[in-house]
C-alpha cells in the first residue's frame, strides 16, 4: 500500500513540475495590469486585445516547459482525469460567463436586482474573476491560483468599501502575480538550465 | 528441518530479486517510466537527476533486458525519441515490487 502511494506522489510531482515555471502567473499579472491601465486610460474597449494573450500564452508555455523539462505523455488515468477536469472547468466557465452577462445587464434596467448589483460597483465583476481563477486552480491543481482568487475578491471588496480608484483593483493583484511569477521563473531557470547539445551517441533525445 | 535448510528458504526471496531493476539508478528510471505512458530523454534526466551519460548507460542496459523500448515518432509535427516500458518491463517491475515487499515484510522489527 505504501509503495502505491509513493508512485502516485511521484507521478503527481512530475505533473506539477510543469506548473512551477511561473509563466501562468506572469501572464495573469500582465492581463491584470493591462486591465488596470486600460481602465486608467479609458480604453476598456481594447480588452479584447488582452484576451488574445491567452492562446499566445498557451503556445509559449508549452514550448518553454517542454524545452526545459522534456516531453511526457502521462498515463491514461491522468489523461482521463485531465479530460474530466477540463469538462468541469468548461461548465464553470460557462456559468461565470452567464454571471458576467447578468452583471452586465444590471446596468440597463431599473429592477430591484439590477439596482442592487449596480450599487455593488465592480465587486460582481471581481467575484466572477475570482470564481474563474479559483476553478482553474482547483481543477488544474495550481493551488496558488485559489489564493489569487481570494486576493482578487478581497481587493475588490476592500477597494469598493474604501472608494479606491477602480484601476487599482486590477493593478495591485497584477503586481503581486507578476512578482510571484518572476520569482518562480528565476528559480525554475536555475533548477532547470538549458542543456548544451552533445555529440550524438548512446540513447539521447 | 535443519538450520541450513532454514537459511536456504530465507534467502530464496532475496535471490529472486531482479538485479537489473534493483540497481538504484535503474530502479528510479523504471519508477518514472512506470507512472507515465512515455517520455523523452530530457524528461527522464530532469526527474531522475541522473547525468546524461549515466542515464544513457542505464537505459541501454534496460533496453538490452527488454524492459524499455525506444521509438522515434512525430508528436505534434516535432520528431521525438520516446522511451517507454515494454509489457515485459511493466510485468517485471510489478513482480519486483511484490518481491521487495515480501522481503521487507519478513524483516524483524528492531
Amino acid at each position: 500500500m505504501l509503495d502505491k502511494i509513493n508512485l502516485k506522489e511521484i507521478e503527481r510531482k512530475a505533473y506539477l513540475s510543469y506548473h512551477q515555471d511561473g509563466l501562468w502567473d506572469i501572464f495573469l499579472g500582465i492581463f491584470f495590469l493591462g486591465m488596470g491601465f486600460l481602465m486608467f486610460f479609458n480604453a476598456i474597449y481594447l480588452m479584447g486585445a488582452l484576451a488574445a494573450l491567452l492562446p499566445v500564452s498557451i503556445i509559449i508555455k508549452k514550448w518553454f516547459a517542454t524545452s526545459r523539462l522534456g516531453y511526457v505523455k502521462f498515463a491514461p488515468k491522468r489523461q482521463a482525469q485531465e479530460k474530466k477536469s477540463r469538462a468541469k472547468l468548461t461548465i464553470i466557465l460557462t456559468f461565470t460567463a452567464i454571471l458576467g452577462l447578468v452583471n452586465f445587464m444590471a446596468f440597463f434596467g431599473k429592477a430591484e436586482w439590477q439596482t442592487f448589483i449596480r450599487n455593488l460597483g465592480i465587486i460582481p465583476f471581481g467575484f466572477v474573476l475570482s470564481l474563474v481563477l479559483g476553478a482553474i486552480g482547483l481543477f488544474i491543481e495550481i493551488k496558488r491560483f485559489v489564493f489569487y482568487a481570494g486576493l482578487i475578491l478581497a481587493v475588490f471588496i476592500a477597494g469598493h468599501l474604501t472608494n479606491t480608484y477602480p484601476p487599482t483593483y486590477f493593478i495591485l493583484p497584477g503586481i503581486v502575480f507578476l512578482i510571484v511569477g518572476l520569482i518562480m521563473l528565476i528559480r525554475f531557470l536555475h533548477k532547470y538550465p538549458r542543456l548544451k547539445k552533445e555529440v550524438p551517441g548512446g540513447i539521447q533525445g | 528441518m535443519g538450520s541450513k535448510d532454514k537459511d536456504k528458504i530465507d534467502r530464496q526471496p532475496i535471490a529472486e530479486i531482479d538485479p537489473i531493476i534493483h540497481e538504484p539508478a535503474r530502479f528510479i528510471i523504471m519508477v518514472y517510466l512506470y507512472v507515465v505512458e512515455s517520455a523523452d530523454f530530457l524528461f527522464l534526466m530532469r526527474q531522475t537527476e541522473l547525468t546524461r551519460g549515466n542515464l544513457s548507460a542505464h537505459l541501454s542496459k534496460l533496453e538490452s533486458a527488454g524492459y524499455v523500448q525506444i521509438k522515434k515518432e512525430f508528436v505534434e509535427k516535432i520528431p521525438r525519441t520516446l522511451l517507454s516500458l515494454t509489457k515485459k518491463g511493466r510485468k517485471s517491475f510489478r513482480a519486483y515490487r511484490q518481491k521487495m515487499k515480501r522481503v521487507l515484510e519478513k524483516l524483524p522489527d528492531q
